[in-house]
């Protein structure tokens, strides 16, 4: 089917509808200058990855803009420790740019595990610092044999790439503390399931809104032991001992897929990739560890009996929900497509049909999984922008976007109900409990009275 | 104790932002206006991220892009099929470039960027059907904040507006000639109060540069995409027949000024003012306004006066002898000092430049040492965290406001402006009075 309106001509490719036959859309290539990406830059990713890690230091190297935008950016929840909530910048200025920032930040790095005794530091490398070429690395093997703890160096300068290549970077520190196989942390969860020989760690999940604790209650539950949670309400020890888990269960795939190949290829730990978001992929992320650990059946009996509860529980109220919502019609856009696939299912379960489905950062695989579940027709883009999104919305007569908050106010100027699924949420948004929240996050947007004034 | 002198080599929690942030707002405010940074992607999306969460407005700005490649051999390629491409989905009146640090650093400047899209400005040129206007301004963070990019912006558009030379002055006379007001990085609501202001002195205001519509406007939006609102570059191209050019806020560099350019350039009087937060300060203003319409200062707003400084008398104890906690923006700050003097509170501030917000949490337990504690703060949502550790109220204005609504709607400037500021402060300070007691006072 043709594009009925004009797409830049090197985004035509990135732009598409569903239908028969492969989708084929052109995906994992740098964003064209000019057209108003939605993305941020390597930088961004290495930083949101490893963000929720809260007894390390983050420290980022370079001018004070990137620390800036970078504070307190994800409502990733921790238990205890909340260093990952300060900002700490080397603030380069021009005399740093001239001279070299090694001296500044070997002082800076060396100055916070003095104040803050972390457990770990990490230092992120920005555009500025990578041109004028100061060796991070080696300021930080300095800092390391000096003090006694991991400090690493993320290579992940904004112009370098993506913001997948940044979480790359961020996978490759993640998987810097791993290889240091510290010793079993006294554990942090349920006392029951400490001993379990049934472990696992939980990939790509930011406990934003405190989601990592609702989806380790479950896996404990089954009684399966969550060895850690990578990275949310994260602990460096844990990480340290992450190679002991006997499966790796991968959430957000587009982050944290890199990292668990590699922890498959060095330590043998076989991957699952799964989503907590909607009742049928909550349910299938906790039968698949369940599969995963068949040699104790009670584990697979337990999770069938915790899915049976909370999707009774959910029952009522979702029913009551797809009435209202009914026939509705979304715009989905968000970071990763893997998730926008469950939000297709999650929304279709309220009785709402998806019109527009995109990401930022979506590999060929994840597109067509999505083209396989849409309804012939629906848009699906990659990189888009907003005059892109804007257009669709228009064309297609969305109601309902569900994306971060860049999209926001392209949806509220155009009289759409909005959700955040982003960062920024305040409500958990992962496993039933969350579908229901989800639910009525998307059925509060929706019927408010305030759009018939504004469509009046 | 600190073995290791480095407390000047780390900045913690911020307290300023980007140059090219600053740049983005001024560029917003003109008509059919559009951004184009020049550096990586991740700029341009940081920005506009930050300023959505302020003014819950679209505001989009593109980027050109660096890759690696860029990096190492230059990104003039990147920004010409950046500005392409931005024309054709956009076909904005005006571009506004902004270099980035990466750009400088590789010694883009805005010159070079300006150089290096020339042609396809020029009549006839092969790229754009619209021929925007293009400003260019070098705004790297290593060199200045928010405040510096916003003023380099600022030049940088009534130099694209007025090129020297210019068109042959109209010759307008005494009151007949725009005044040419270069606000600060102040809220919508303050531009529009400022308008009204010059408005009441019958005063042919131009502002350079105007987002109270762009960045607090109505629903819905035009197929175009821009927002509605902003000064037309046709209106800023006046500027050179301007006879008094009004710069409000702390000092500003004279290469960073659009008030010393058309000084300079065309002979307007560059009258330099603090930002009229307070009764002092908007005096000043209303003198100025008052010699350069030859008129007197006009009942509506005089009588605004005498409400405020009814309400002062009123309120004066509730206030008397209070310290409040000043950060960010130097030229808020230095206004807010003002007004603090004025009604009897003291002002707190962080020594030095005070980048972070743990130089303004050392002022704040220094004060406590010195036994006259912190009351309240005033400044931007990011000093929420310093409040919530002292329990003092915040009483927030400027930028930004992440964590309210309507922070494009808080008012401090003029006596009107002023009026909402000193009720909000005392109310403050009488709202935890009542929280405290245990009694329960129902009057004050």
């Amino acid at each position: 089917m043709s594009i009925p309106f004009a797409v830049l001509e090197g985004r035509r490719a990135q732009v598409k509808t569903a239908g028969p036959g492969p989708l084929a859309l052109e995906c994992a290539k740098p964003s064209l200058a000019g057209s108003v990406s939605q993305r941020a830059c390597a930088f961004c990713g290495s930083r949101v990855v490893l963000y929720p890690i809260a007894d390390a230091v983050h420290l980022v190297h370079g001018p004070i803009g990137c620390a800036a935008y970078t504070w307190d950016i994800r409502g990733a929840l921790s238990s205890g420790p909340g260093l990952h909530r300060m900002s700490f910048s080397t603030d380069l200025r021009e005399k740093d740019v001239v001279f070299g920032g090694e001296k500044k930040l070997y002082s800076a790095l060396s100055a916070l595990i003095e104040e803050h005794g972390p457990k770990a530091a990490f230092v992120y490398s920005t555009c500025v610092a990578g041109i004028i070429g100061d060796d991070v690395e080696a300021v930080c093997r300095r800092v390391s044999a000096e003090r006694g703890i991991p400090a690493l160096a993320v290579r992940a300068e904004g112009f370098m790439g993506t913001k997948k290549d940044g979480y790359r970077a961020a996978c490759d520190a993640l998987l810097a503390l791993v290889a240091e196989e510290g010793s079993a942390p006294p554990y942090r969860g349920d006392p029951a399931v400490a001993d379990s020989p049934c472990s696992i760690n939980i990939l790509g999940e930011f406990n934003l809104a405190g989601e990592a604790w609702i989806i380790r209650k479950y896996y404990e539950e089954m009684g399966v032991r969550v060895n850690a949670v990578l990275t949310g309400d994260g602990r460096v020890d844990e990480i340290r001992a992450a190679s002991r888990a006997r499966l790796n269960v991968v959430q957000c795939s587009g982050s944290m897929s890199y990292l668990a190949r590699a922890m498959e290829e060095r330590y043998g730990i076989p991957r699952r990739q799964v989503s907590y978001f909607g009742l049928d992929d909550a349910a299938e992320a906790l039968y698949a560890v369940a599969d995963f650990f068949s040699e104790e059946p009670a584990i697979a009996r337990r999770a069938a009996a915790l899915v049976e509860r909370e999707a009774v529980a959910a029952e009522t109220e979702l029913a009551s929900i797809r009435r209202e919502l009914e026939g509705k019609r979304a715009a989905v856009y968000v970071g990763g497509a893997f998730k926008a696939r469950s939000l297709v299912k999650a929304l279709r379960l309220i009785g709402v049909r998806t019109v527009l489905v995109g990401s930022q950062t979506g590999n060929k695989d994840d597109y067509e999984g999505l083209a396989s579940i849409c309804d012939p027709g629906t848009y699906i883009v990659d990189d888009s922008n907003p005059a892109e999104l804007s257009r669709i919305v228009r064309e297609t007569g969305a109601e309902i976007f569900i994306g971060g908050v860049k999209e926001r106010p392209i949806a509220y100027k155009l009289g759409l109900g909005f959700c955040d699924h982003n960062h920024e949420r305040k409500i958990p948004l992962a496993g039933f409990e969350g579908m229901v929240n989800f639910a009525r996050e998307v059925r509060a947007s929706a019927l408010s009275p305030v759009w018939r004034l504004i469509r009046e | 104790m600190n073995s290791v002198p480095a407390f000047a080599a780390v900045t913690r929690d911020a307290c300023s932002l980007c140059a090219p942030l600053g740049a983005t707002l001024a560029f917003a405010g003109v008509r059919g206006g559009m951004t184009l940074l020049h550096g990586s992607q991740g700029c341009a999306t940081y920005i506009r991220r930050y300023a959505i969460s302020h003014f819950r407005e679209p505001l989009d700005a593109a980027s050109s892009g660096f890759g690696e490649e860029a990096a190492v051999f230059g990104g003039r390629a990147n920004l010409r099929v950046a500005f392409e491409n931005l024309v054709r989905q956009y076909a904005p009146e005006f571009v506004g470039i902004a270099t980035t640090c990466l750009a400088e650093t590789i010694g883009e400047d805005a010159s070079g960027a300006r150089r290096a899209i020339e042609d396809l400005v020029a009549p006839g040129g092969p790229g754009s059907p619209s021929r925007p206007v293009v400003a260019a301004a070098s705004t790297p963070s290593y060199r200045g904040d928010q405040r510096e990019g916003f003023r380099a912006a600022t030049r940088a558009i009534v130099e694209a507006a007025c090129p020297v030379p210019s068109r042959p002055a109209a010759g307008l006379a005494g009151a007949d000639a725009p005044v040419a007001v270069f606000p600060a990085m102040v809220s919508p609501a303050d531009l529009r109060e400022l308008k009204r202001v010059f408005a009441a002195f019958g005063l042919d205001a131009i502002l350079a540069s105007d987002y109270s519509d762009t960045l607090d406007g109505g629903p819905g939006r035009s197929e175009r995409l821009l927002p509605e609102g902003g000064t037309p570059v046709g209106r800023l191209g006046e500027l050179s027949d301007a006879r008094y050019a009004i710069e409000l806020g702390a000092p500003v560099a004279d290469e960073s000024s659009g008030a010393a350019y058309l000084a300079s350039s065309f002979g307007a009087e560059r009258i330099a003012l603090t930002l009229p937060i307070g009764v002092r300060a908007t005096d000043r203003l209303l003198d100025e306004l008052g010699h350069a319409s030859g008129r007197p200062v006009p009942v509506e707003l005089a009588a605004e006066r005498g409400r405020l400084l009814d309400s002062y008398v009123d309120a004066h104890k509730i206030v008397f002898e209070r310290s409040a906690l000043l950060y960010g923006d130097r030229d808020l700050r230095e206004a807010l000092a003002a007004f603090c003097a004025e009604i009897g509170v003291r002002a707190v501030e962080a020594e030095g430049e005070g980048r972070g917000f743990d130089a303004v949490e050392a002022a704040a337990e220094a004060a406590k040492a010195d036994g006259r504690p912190v009351d309240l703060l005033i400044g931007n949502s990011k000093g929420y965290k310093i409040a919530k550790r002292l329990g003092v109220p915040l009483v927030r204005v400027g930028f930004p406001i992440h964590d309210r609504f309507g922070g494009p709607r808080v008012g401090t400037l003029c006596y009107r402006g002023t009026q909402e500021l000193f009720d909000r402060v005392v109310n403050a300070i009488v709202e935890k009075r009542q929280e405290e007691s245990d009694v329960g006072y129902t009057y004050f």
